[in-house]
C-alpha cells in the first residue's frame, strides 16, 4: 500500500511539474516578433550559448543580458532569450530549431561545433532569421561571425614568452580542449611561433579544458615529473590553477602567460617582487556584448563596410568574419595601474572585461 | 518463453508490460511539449524533432540489448563519433562514394563491438571497466583521423534526411526500420537468450544456452545500433566533429531506464526504450517553451527525468518484477 501510494505520489507530482511548466509557458517569442512598423521595430533576439560550465562563459552571458537590457528600454529589443548547451552539437541544434520556431529575428550563436550547425543555420536563414555566430565561428559563407581574433591573441602570448626566454629553454604548452574551433586557432599561432626558435623545447604539449582544477590537476604531476621547466605557455582560465600547483609544491612558477582573472592578478601583484613575472592579453567575455551591439545594427538594416569582413581564422577560403582585436595588454610594466583601476575589489572569478561601445561597433558600419 | 502469455492475457500483459512506463512518459511529455508549443504538430517541427531523436532512438536499442543480457555499454557515444568522423573523412577527403563511406563506417563500430565483446565475454573484464576505456580509446581515434571539426557529405544526404518520404518524416521511416532490425534479432534466439542471460547467467549455462557467445553478440548488437545512429546524426549535422557522439553514453542509458529496462539486466523492452529516449528529446523543447530561465533550464530538465525514473522504478517494484540488483 505505502508503494502504492509512492508511486501516485511521484506520477501526479510528475503530471504538476508539466502542468506547472504549461502554464507558466506563454510560447516564446509569439507575437512580440511581429515589429511595430516604422523606427519603432522591436526585435526578439535568442542566444544558444553552446557551453556555461566555466565563470569566462557565466561572465560573457551576464554582458550580453546587460547590454540587452539597455536596449530593452529603448525598445529595441522587447525580449532575449538565452539558451545553453552542455558541450552538446545535438543540444545546440535543438536550442536553435526552437528558436526557429518560436520566431525569433536573430539568433546569436557561441557555436559548439563549428560544422555541425550548418544545416540548422540554413533553415533559420531560410526562415528570414539573422544568424550570428560569436565568439567561436562556424563555417558558412552566409553567416557573419564577430570573434576576438584568437590567432593574434594566442599569438601574443606565445612572442612574449619566447622572447622573455630569449629563444631557449623547456616549455609546457597548457591548451584547453581538443577539437574546439577556438582551441584550433590557437593551437596554429602557438606551433607557428615556438617553431621559430629551434632553442625551444617544448616538453608537454596538455589539455587543461580551460578549467581551473583540471589545469591544476595536471600541472601537479607535470611538476613532479619534468624539474627543469622554464616557461609554461597557458590559453585563459587555467593559469590560477597552474599557480596553486607551484604553491602546493612549495614553488615559486617559472615564467609563464597569465590569466583575466582577478585571483590571478592578486597573485602576480603579490609577488611581482619576488620575481614571478606573466604577460595577460585580455581575451573579454564581453565579446558577446559587442556582437549584440553589430546583432542590433545588422538587424535594424545597416550593412558592414567590406574592410570590415576578414577571412574565417577556421577556414580560411571564407571570407565571412568581423575579427575584433583584444582591446587590452597587461605586463609587469602596467599592472598596478589596471590592477588599481579595474580589477581590485571584484570577485576572484571575475575577468578583465571590455566590450566595444556603439559608436565603435558603428565604425565597422558603412 | 513467448508462449507464458496466452492470448486472453493480451490486455493484462500490455499493461504491465515494462515498455508500457517509456511509452506512458512519452505521451505525458507530447502533452506538455503541446501544450506550451502549439505549433509542435507542423510538418517542419515533427520533421526537426524527429532528425534530432532517430540517433538517440538507435543509440538506445542497442544499449537495450547490452543492458538485457546484464552488461552495460559506455563506449556507444564513441562509437557515434568514430561513425561520423569516418564518413565524413572519406567523404571530403579521400573522395569515397558516400554509400561506401557509410558502409565503411558502419562496419568500423561493429568492429569495435566485436572486441568490447570479445575482452568482455571471453577474456571476462567487467563490462563498465571495459567499454569505459574504449570510449577513451576510440574518442582519440576519432581526433586522430579528424582533429578539428569540418567536412561535409553531400548536400542532398542531408536534404533527404531533413526531408519527407510519401509525406512522412524520413527520420521516422528510419526509427520504424531501426525498430524492425531489433524486432528480427528479438524473435530468434539470440533475442530471447540475451533475457535469460541478463537475469540468471548460471542457470541459463546450466540450461544449455551459450553464454558467453550471447554476451559477446549484446556489445556487437549495441556497436551496430550506436554506428547506424552515427550515420544518422552524420546525415543531420552533414558534417563531421571528433567531439559530437559525447552525451550519447549517459543519455541512452537514460532512456534505457525511462523505458523500464532493469539496469542489471535480465527485464526490459527496446520499445520501452524507445519511448524513453523519444520522452528525452520532448523535454528539451518543454523547458525552452516554458520560459523556464536558461540557469535553471539544466536543473528543471534533470529534474522532470529523475522523477520519470522514479515512476519507473516505483510502479516498477509495485508490480515486483524490478530489482535494481539481481541479487547475485
Amino acid at each position: 500500500m505505502l508503494k502504492k501510494g509512492l508511486a501516485t505520489t511521484i506520477a501526479l507530482s510528475l503530471v504538476a511539474v508539466f502542468l506547472l511548466a504549461a502554464g507558466c509557458g506563454t510560447p516564446t517569442g509569439k507575437g512580440t516578433a511581429s515589429s511595430g512598423g516604422g523606427s519603432g521595430k522591436s526585435f526578439v533576439i535568442g542566444v544558444a550559448n553552446g557551453y556555461i560550465g566555466n565563470d569566462w562563459r557565466t561572465q560573457m552571458i551576464a554582458d550580453v543580458q546587460q547590454v540587452a537590457k539597455t536596449y530593452e528600454k529603448q525598445g529595441v529589443i522587447s525580449k532575449l532569450i538565452v539558451e545553453n548547451a552542455n558541450n552538446d552539437v545535438t543540444q545546440q541544434i535543438s536550442q536553435i530549431q526552437n528558436m526557429i520556431n518560436s520566431g525569433v529575428n536573430a539568433i546569436m550563436i557561441d557555436p559548439v561545433s563549428a560544422t555541425a550547425l550548418v544545416p540548422a543555420i540554413q533553415k533559420a536563414q531560410k526562415a528570414g532569421i539573422l544568424v550570428i555566430p560569436f565568439d567561436g565561428v562556424v563555417n558558412n559563407p552566409k553567416v557573419t561571425n564577430i570573434t576576438t581574433d584568437q590567432y593574434s591573441w594566442a599569438k601574443g602570448g606565445a612572442e612574449w614568452l619566447a622572447d622573455q626566454l630569449h629563444g631557449k629553454g623547456n616549455i609546457i604548452l597548457m591548451d584547453g580542449l581538443a577539437g574546439v574551433p577556438a582551441e584550433n586557432i590557437r593551437a596554429q599561432a602557438e606551433q607557428d611561433v615556438f617553431s621559430k626558435y629551434p632553442g625551444i623545447h617544448v616538453l608537454q604539449k596538455v589539455f587543461g579544458g580551460w578549467a581551473e582544477a583540471t589545469a591544476e590537476q595536471k600541472m601537479t604531476s607535470l611538476i613532479a615529473t619534468y624539474p627543469n621547466i622554464d616557461g609554461i605557455y597557458t590559453q585563459d582560465g587555467m593559469g590560477m590553477g597552474i599557480v596553486q600547483a607551484y604553491t602546493a609544491a612549495h614553488k615559486t612558477p617559472p615564467l609563464m602567460t597569465g590569466d583575466v582573472t582577478v585571483g590571478f592578478f592578486k597573485y602576480w601583484t603579490e609577488h611581482e617582487n619576488s620575481g614571478f613575472h606573466s604577460y595577460v592579453e585580455s581575451n573579454p567575455p564581453g565579446i558577446g556584448a559587442t556582437a549584440l551591439e553589430f546583432t542590433v545594427n545588422m538587424l535594424q538594416g545597416k550593412k558592414l563596410k567590406s574592410s570590415s569582413i576578414q577571412a574565417n581564422p577556421v577556414d580560411t577560403s571564407e571570407t565571412n568574419t568581423v575579427l575584433v582585436k583584444s582591446p587590452l595588454t597587461v605586463t609587469d610594466s602596467n599592472l598596478q595601474q589596471v590592477w588599481n583601476s579595474t580589477m581590485k575589489g571584484k570577485p576572484s572569478s571575475y575577468s578583465l572585461d571590455a566590450w566595444l561601445t556603439p559608436s565603435q561597433v558603428d565604425a565597422y558600419f558603412q | 518463453m513467448r508462449t507464458r502469455f496466452s492470448s486472453n492475457q493480451t490486455a493484462t500483459r500490455i499493461f504491465r508490460s515494462p515498455a508500457m512506463i517509456g511509452w506512458v512518459l512519452f505521451l505525458l511529455g507530447l502533452v506538455a511539449n503541446a501544450i506550451v508549443q502549439p505549433t509542435l504538430f507542423k510538418l517542419s517541427v515533427i520533421n526537426s524533432n524527429l532528425g534530432l531523436a532517430a540517433p538517440l532512438v538507435m543509440v538506445a536499442i542497442g544499449q537495450t540489448a547490452a543492458v538485457l543480457a546484464g552488461g552495460i555499454d559506455l563506449s556507444v557515444g564513441a562509437i557515434v563519433t568514430l561513425t561520423n568522423v569516418l564518413v565524413v573523412s572519406l567523404c571530403s577527403f579521400h573522395h569515397t562514394g558516400f554509400w561506401l563511406a557509410a558502409i565503411l563506417g558502419v562496419a568500423a563500430g561493429i568492429a569495435v563491438g566485436v572486441v568490447n565483446g570479445f575482452i568482455i565475454s571471453i577474456v571476462r573484464i567487467p563490462a563498465l571497466l571495459v567499454t569505459f576505456a574504449m570510449m577513451s580509446i576510440i574518442n582519440g581515434v576519432a581526433l586522430a583521423i579528424l582533429p578539428q571539426p569540418g567536412g561535409q557529405i553531400p548536400a542532398d544526404i542531408y536534404q533527404i534526411y531533413g526531408n519527407t518520404v510519401a509525406g512522412l518524416p524520413f527520420p521516422l521511416l528510419l526509427i520504424i526500420v531501426g525498430v524492425l532490425l531489433w524486432v528480427v534479432f528479438r524473435y530468434r534466439k539470440i533475442g530471447r537468450y540475451l533475457i535469460a542471460v541478463g537475469g540468471a547467467a548460471g542457470s541459463s549455462r546450466a540450461n544449455g544456452i551459450p553464454v558467453t557467445k550471447v554476451r559477446f553478440q549484446s556489445y556487437v548488437l549495441s556497436a551496430m545500433f550506436a554506428s547506424l545512429a552515427g550515420l544518422f546524426l552524420t546525415a543531420e549535422v552533414s558534417s563531421g566533429d571528433p567531439l559530437i557522439g559525447a552525451s550519447y553514453a549517459l543519455n541512452s542509458l537514460a532512456a534505457v531506464v525511462l523505458g523500464g529496462t532493469a539496469l542489471a539486466g535480465g527485464r526490459g523492452s527496446v520499445s520501452g526504450s524507445v519511448g524513453g529516449a523519444l520522452f528525452l528529446i520532448l523535454v528539451q523543447n518543454i523547458v525552452y517553451f516554458a520560459n523556464v530561465p536558461s540557469y535553471y533550464q539544466t536543473l528543471v530538465s534533470g529534474l522532470i527525468v529523475v522523477m520519470g525514473l522514479a515512476t519507473t522504478g516505483v510502479l516498477y517494484a509495485r508490480s515486483g518484477k524490478w530489482r535494481l540488483t539481481n541479487g547475485r
